[in-house]
């Protein structure tokens, strides 16, 4: 990457890639069932795509580069999945984004669909507009209007502080992955997401996945007014799962 | 240099993580590292922490301190 004295664009993509290095260097472990937690970061160097994001954007802010994360749910093969994915996202001077990702080896991604904010508009499910890597617009699945890149916010931190307690209750030893899960483990699942929805009640994934555990603990009914709940969270923001479909 | 070398020293207590990162506002993200630490039941703390990533990154990124000088230039 080439850099001119004075080229914000060319700094700030600079930093960013220089980060996704040292960010990938200096937590080496990457692990799905513990690197969402900060405490194993420091101590461990672990990390998962969530802690890696926030810290990312972290110290890009403490850079004072504008910067936050994304759910991803169309990845940039267009592998779709029900936000299985977190990315950063910075801002640069023009108003164009760029998505900067420590689970893969280049630092900037083009990742097909993101779940953000739209200024004026809420949380919506949009489809990227890249041009060589940079982030130039995206279409928001709700209006299916293309809307320039400077409106797309990144998440807030109620969802990002939701999204911590997600993962921790998708992840509850003998909880909603458990095999087998056991009743203590689904209960424990069970409070983390409904913690997940009262810090932010309009995290679909966190709804969706308490009225999964419920099934699971034969609280049907009670998973039938989750599973309507996370459906209408999911159309308000543009787009449905096909598991809930 | 030497002013390089003033700035670079200004810098390592400033980029140096020893105060709250700014992130989604500086006790926002306080409060996701206590709570962490809160959920696993692990020793730490903010400062732990700050002092645990801010090695980490020292580690992995020998060259972190020169990076910062250039950025300093280029911003």
């Amino acid at each position: 990457m080439t850099k001119q004295k004075g080229d914000k664009t060319g700094s700030i993509l600079w930093i960013c890639a220089n980060l996704h290095q040292a960010v990938k260097k200096s937590l080496p472990t990457f692990t799905l069932d513990r690197g969402f937690e900060f405490s194993n970061a420091a101590i461990r160097g672990e990390r998962q795509c969530l802690l890696q994001s926030v810290w990312i954007a972290s110290l890009l802010r403490e850079l004072k580069v504008d910067a936050g994360i994304a759910m991803v749910w169309k990845n940039d093969k267009g592998q779709v999945s029900n936000m299985g994915h977190v990315c950063a996202v910075a801002a640069l001077p023009n108003g164009q984004r760029v998505v900067v990702d420590c689970s893969d080896p280049q630092p900037f991604i083009e990742h097909r669909g993101l779940f953000m904010s739209v200024e004026g508009a809420g949380y919506r499910f949009v489809e990227p507009s890249y041009k060589h890597g940079i982030m130039v617009s995206a279409k928001d699945l709700k209006t299916d209007k293309v809307i320039s890149s400077d409106r797309l916010k990144t998440l807030d931190e109620s969802y990002v502080r939701s999204q911590f307690s997600f993962y921790r209750g998708e992840r509850a030893p003998g909880g909603f992955m458990g095999k087998p899960p056991t009743k203590a483990g689904l209960a424990a699942s069970e409070k983390l997401f409904r913690l997940s929805m009262g810090q932010n009640p309009n995290n679909p994934l966190s709804t969706w996945l308490l009225s999964l555990t419920l099934g699971k603990q034969g609280k049907l009914q009670e998973a039938k007014v989750f599973k309507d709940q996370a459906r209408n969270l999911y159309e308000k923001f543009g787009w449905i799962p096909p598991s809930l479909k | 240099m030497q002013a390089k070398l003033g700035l670079f020293i200004l810098l390592v207590p400033t980029i140096g993580f020893t105060k709250p990162i700014p992130s989604f506002s500086s006790p926002a993200f306080r409060q996701l590292v206590e709570e962490s630490y809160g959920h696993t039941g692990q020793k730490g703390s903010w400062q732990s922490f700050s002092d645990q990533m801010n090695k980490r990154l020292k580690t992995a990124t020998i060259r972190l301190g020169q990076m910062f000088l250039q950025l300093l230039e280029k911003i």
